[in-house]
């Protein structure tokens, strides 16, 4: 999004940040509490939206009309800062649904198709990358010496292979012990997810998370109101503000509605298998029986819900 | 050239040709020779006209007719590795006991965008194996390489059947089925295929399974994946010192949506620009913070 305010000196833009205020408030003085429709002052929503966000409750917290009165704020905000119209929902989780991933390795190539759909699916700001695509040497597991920011003219290269990361959907998962708000919990699908309206941005969860899988938003994301994906969640890719941590989610907009997540579909050799772990004919349970298996840094104990196998 | 040099071939071809144009008047199929000569395609581009039809009938025929296509083009064009998504999904066959069932997308381009159909549907197809020669000298086989050229145009098509494929028992085999073809040689892939650890699924992640076709990824005559130029990375973030076949975004040419932030592509000129080592130089308070951002 444009700032309108961008070719202004500082003064000029305080003294116009001042005067929307004022205005702002006049608005709401006139409104008297009721809805305002008008302006696009408070960060392009109105006065008593503002004051919504502001004392919103946790997610887990809310009733049904009171999520409900949420998501139609949401999409009224997206409106009024993006111009379109988004739709948010609250699908809830499955019952005896746990999701789990499993990636084949033999088969990645590192073409990063995963990366992009990502980006465009959950309305990332277009320098935040959810998946994290590793160039590996042969024979070794050591991160240290992985590259992710290879740019090569052809993929794969001789003699390294690609390990995509992204969130691990960890059971144990160290971020949602080192949040100090419960801003983050894990569902009961098995998906660890972020309520950007309760987080804080203190970025603990950052600091303790082992596979570098969360990121912050130092500015509102600069989407482009033509890439604005409308199906969204309220616990996914709804537009964020700024200030707060996010991270893959295992696409909920998509795969609670029976989806595949978005890396998935973007796959072009089919290198990644994901389903219910609690169905025992699913692909990934056939994975986990028949194939060898691994995951990253299984001594931490994170428990991730996320592995790695090969052909053979 | 003085006539008496002309090579004596030519007079052969040239007799074999009219014969050949002959017979295709009467009985509409010719008996080519594969004789060696240069072959005036001009005789059967009227007949490219006519479509070609594919023995599946679930398979929605091309809005196109079919082109003649240069073999080795064809093979080598960027939409050949594109899988084919559009295709009316069909039973897969119980290729090994006791599994799930589940749902197989032909690739169309089997059925009818097969360049070889655009003229052995009127010439009979010489089954004597041999190095291929012109017209043929633009396709190469490239499967089956271990077995160093056991493989030969009739050890998966069928003679007998212009539009369909053959197990190696000689059972006939319709294009959009290919996968039972393909299982023969590479069974360990076609079990895991057929179990979910290999190959592509489409649509959802519940509900039966709707598996791509081998042939919707693999080119059959060249299985192997193409190395391919990568979508754009992470941006590096300022500071950090750069790996040597790091290219600035403004110099990459990319297949993917690459963006530089404003506050970084900022930065990196005023580095460029020689303000300061970017390792020791300290940084504003701004750019600190914005620094971590990338990690």
């Amino acid at each position: 999004m444009k700032r309108p305010d961008k070719d202004k000196s500082p003064e000029q833009v305080s003294d116009l940040a001042r005067r929307r205020f004022i205005k702002g408030l006049a608005t709401a003085a006139g409104a008297a509490g009721t809805v305002a429709a008008s302006g696009g002052a408070w960060g392009g929503s109105t006065l008593s939206d503002a004051f919504a966000d502001f004392f919103q409750q946790h997610y887990q917290r809310m009733n049904k009309d009171e999520i409900d009165a949420v998501l139609e704020r949401i999409e009224r905000q997206a409106k009024r800062r993006y111009g379109v119209d988004i739709d948010c929902r609250n699908t809830p989780p499955r019952e005896g649904v746990v999701f789990g991933y499993a990636i084949n390795i033999s088969k990645c190539r590192g073409y990063r198709d995963c990366v992009h759909a990502c980006v465009e699916e959950n309305n990332l700001a277009p320098d935040t990358q959810y998946i994290r695509v590793v160039e590996m040497d042969h024979g070794s597991l050591d991160l240290r010496h992985g590259d992710h920011y290879y740019d090569h003219d052809t993929v794969p290269v001789e003699g390294k292979y690609y390990l995509p990361m992204q969130c691990m959907q960890c059971d144990n998962p160290p971020c949602v012990k080192a949040c100090p708000v419960e801003a983050t919990w894990t569902e009961p699908d098995g998906i660890v997810v972020v309520d950007y309206n309760w987080c804080i941005g203190c970025r603990y969860c950052m600091a303790a998370c082992p596979y570098q899988a969360r990121h912050f938003n130092w500015t509102t994301p600069d989407l482009a109101p033509d890439d604005i994906n409308p199906d969204t969640h309220y616990l996914s890719n709804r537009p964020r503000p700024r200030g707060v941590v996010e991270k893959c989610h295992f696409c909920v907009q998509r795969t609670r509605n029976g989806r595949q997540p978005a890396c998935q579909e973007a796959c072009p050799t089919g290198a990644r298998v994901f389903g219910n772990l609690l169905d025992p004919d699913s692909e990934i349970r056939y994975v986990l029986k028949h194939k060898a298996v691994f995951r990253l840094k299984e001594e931490l104990g994170t428990e991730p819900k996320f592995w790695y196998y090969r052909d053979a | 050239m003085k006539r008496g040099k002309r090579p004596i071939g030519y007079t052969v071809w040239l007799v074999t040709l009219v014969v050949s144009l002959a017979l295709a008047t009467l009985g509409n199929r010719v008996y080519a020779q594969d004789n060696g000569g240069d072959w005036d395609w001009g005789a059967f581009e009227a007949m490219d006209d006519t479509p070609v039809t594919g023995k599946s009938g679930s398979v929605a025929p091309a809005e196109t007719k079919t082109p003649a296509v240069d073999a080795a083009d064809f093979a080598r064009s960027a939409e050949n590795a594109v899988p084919d998504f559009s295709s009316t999904p069909r039973p897969a066959y119980p290729i090994f006991a006791g599994l799930p069932s589940f749902e197989v997308i032909p690739s169309q381009r089997d059925s009818d965008m097969h360049p070889c159909s655009n003229c052995h549907q009127w010439v009979v197809s010489n089954p004597e194996p041999r190095e291929l020669k012109s017209p043929h000298d633009n396709f190469e086989l490239e499967h089956g390489l271990h077995g160093k050229g056991g493989f030969w145009c009739f050890t998966c098509h069928d003679l007998k059947n212009g539009s369909g494929l053959k197990t190696l028992e000689g059972e006939a085999v319709d294009f959009a089925d290919a996968y039972i073809v393909c299982g023969q040689c590479h069974s360990r892939q076609a079990y895991d295929w057929a179990n979910g650890a290999h190959g592509k699924r489409v649509g959802d992640w519940q509900g039966t399974r709707q598996v791509l076709s081998c042939t919707a990824c693999h080119y059959q005559h060249r299985p192997a994946f193409d190395p391919r130029k990568p979508m754009s990375g992470p941006e590096m973030r300022v500071g950090l010192p750069r790996p040597e076949h790091w290219v600035p975004e403004s110099q990459r040419g990319h297949a993917g949506p690459g963006h530089t932030p404003d506050w970084q592509r900022e930065a990196q000129a005023r580095q460029d620009k020689g303000m300061g080592e970017p390792a020791t130089a300290v940084p504003t308070a701004k750019q600190t913070v914005k620094n971590d951002e990338a990690s």
